[in-house]
């Protein structure tokens, strides 16, 4: 009993090994940037969504005195990369008649608007301040990779309790079959034969 | 039945079904390692071929051309040579700008590189200005231009839409960590050539003027030909999706962004659009006389306002003119210093001054910033180089 259950055991381990071994996968790293996309609406930023790719990103050498401050921070909460920016409330729309240009500008009090960043592999969240240097928005980074690992966790778990349902299922089938079989009495299964002789 | 009997049952069962899981498991495995194997095999007579091919055409007679359709194995994209010899663009596949440093001896690529390990081919070279040569496939096959230069071969392709490119530098003057990048993208273009020779055209127009026109060390263009993932709305003025914007201009370095919209002057008498400026992107129309560019270039760059007046627009809003260098109230002491400048009535709205009669921010009239804004542009251009 202790042997099998030992065998049971090794093969639930391996069976889990082969599911991960796919799940485990580095990636190349390389010149990558966050794409951020934000909205602005009547004073409050909200972030939409990011993506990080390889790319380039802007070298924010013109940033303006005042303005929000977006900080890259470590794990550690220590600064590795900030900048300064605008949100772009301000749209130029010039119409050209021939030569002539009309139009102006917009001043709007909300748009969706989107900040390229520099890609830091130890970035943990970015956090943005706002003029008055109060915290508006901390944007988590690190929670794309966990979601990765627990969906191949959620695929061995679904598998496990498939397993355990199925076997609970032929547990209980069997169960009543023996039930019903000790149950009843070779009488009942069998009808007494009387022989055409048989008095009575 | 024993007790003992029906306990073991349940782990009976789960022996069988785990049992049953591992032999699918290995069985699986085993298939796939074998069309591995297959697939293995496949490739190492693509990339013999390839190699003769090259050696081959190497020893021929010098500058002898010959058109070749190699096949590649299935599931590769794009194929990548690159010459270790040479410069190496990094602006022509983002992606394989890593793969060149994780593989050091090697030089030909093939993407999707996670899936296809990169070879060495020796005896070949490619032209400094396609280097790396990324070639797309079609059907699993690539069509090469080899030339015979005595001992080597110069690949090259004969099909130059075959080529591909993230980002296409037209005037790389210097290193994008320090100059200002600027990178056009397409929106509404049927052909590609019509595009290009846009794009040209406005280089050539900030090239011409001041003071771009003698800083233009401090200035890189680039150009995105795949720019079919942008989204804009065109209503009375263009409006693009900032997000897909600079996703795809992050393929380039990307100080500032110029969109430019294709639109026939035809139909743009009937519904005139405006050309536009947000954040660091201009998009223009380029139904519009070229200079718009200039001008609206100016916004994003300078922080300039328009020196023309439109008091239906500017009176809704709160100008001020002390939020931009080339606006003031009497008795214009901004720009009191500059020489060539004056107090002309008429900045965004009438009560406000700008400092020449004419600009290329009042009007298209002329090719010319005026003295200063030339200098507040140049004060700009001068953090780079």
């Amino acid at each position: 009993m202790v042997a099998l259950k030992t065998i049971i055991k090794k093969n639930i381990l391996l069976i889990i090994g082969l599911i991960l071994i796919p799940a485990i996968h580095t990636e190349a790293v390389c010149n990558k940037v966050f794409v951020i996309n934000l909205n602005y609406n009547q004073g409050s930023i909200t972030y939409k969504n990011k993506i990080i790719k390889c790319g380039f990103p802007p070298d924010y050498k013109i940033q303006p005195e005042e303005g929000y401050r977006l900080e890259l921070m470590s794990p550690e909460d220590k600064v590795v990369y900030s900048i300064k920016f605008e949100v772009p409330l301000k749209a130029y729309t010039d119409e050209v008649n021939s030569y002539m240009l009309s139009g102006g500008l917009l001043i709007l009090n909300q748009t969706d608007f989107a900040l390229v960043l520099p890609y830091y592999e130890n970035a943990k969240n970015i956090v943005i301040y706002n003029q008055n240097n109060e915290k508006i928005l901390s944007i988590n980074l690190t929670e794309e990779k966990p979601s990765m690992r627990k969906q191949s966790f959620i695929w061995v778990l679904l598998i496990l309790i498939i397993t355990i349902f199925i076997m609970l299922l032929l547990y209980r089938h069997k169960k009543k079959k023996y039930t019903k079989t000790t149950a009843e009495t070779p009488l009942q299964r069998y009808p007494p034969f009387y022989p055409p002789n048989y008095p009575g | 039945m024993k007790k003992s009997q029906i306990t073991g049952r349940p782990l009976f069962y789960s022996l069988i079904i785990i049992s049953a899981i591992l032999i699918l498991t290995v069985g699986v495995k085993q298939i796939k390692e074998s069309s591995l194997k297959a697939k293995e095999i496949e490739k190492i007579t693509y990339y013999t071929t390839l190699k003769n091919l090259i050696q081959k055409q190497a020893l021929k007679s010098f500058g002898k051309l010959n058109e070749k359709t190699i096949m590649l194995p299935k599931g590769i994209e794009k194929i990548c040579f690159i010459d270790r010899t040479k410069n190496i663009s990094p602006f022509t596949n983002c992606n394989l700008n890593e793969e060149i440093k994780k593989y050091g001896d090697k030089n030909i690529f093939f993407e999707p590189f996670n899936k296809f390990e990169p070879i060495y081919i020796e005896n070949f070279k490619l032209d400094e200005s396609e280097n790396p040569l990324c070639l797309k496939t079609f059907r699993s096959t690539v069509k090469l231009s080899l030339k015979s230069m005595g001992n080597y071969t110069l690949i090259s392709t004969l099909k130059p839409s075959d080529k591909t490119s993230d980002c296409i530098p037209l005037l790389y003057n210097s290193p994008y960590n320090n100059s200002v990048d600027i990178v056009f993208l397409g929106y509404g273009y049927k052909n590609k050539d019509t595009y290009r020779k846009d794009v040209k055209e406005y280089i050539e127009l900030f090239l011409e003027t001041e003071p771009f026109k003698s800083n233009k060390e401090k200035i890189n263009f680039y150009m995105i030909e795949d720019f079919s993932s942008i989204e804009c709305e065109i209503k009375s003025w263009i409006k693009c999706n900032e997000f897909k914007a600079k996703t795809l201009a992050s393929n380039c370095p990307n100080d500032y962004i110029i969109i430019l919209v294709d639109r026939s002057k035809i139909k743009d008498m009937i519904n005139p659009i405006r050309s536009s400026a947000k954040s660091n992107i201009a998009k223009i129309n380029t139904a519009d006389k070229n200079t718009v560019v200039l001008h609206e270039f100016g916004h994003i760059f300078g922080n300039l306002a328009d020196e023309y007046v439109d008091e239906k627009y500017y009176s809704r809003i709160n100008f001020d003119p002390r939020d931009y260098p080339n606006c003031d109230t009497t008795p214009c002491s901004k720009w009191s210093l500059v020489p060539n400048t004056s107090c002309f009535k008429g900045c965004s709205l009438s009560k406000y001054r700008r400092a020449t009669k004419n600009s290329i921010m009042r009007s298209l009239t002329v090719n010319s910033f005026g003295p200063l804004n030339e200098g507040v542009l140049k004060e700009r251009l001068d953090l780079y180089g």
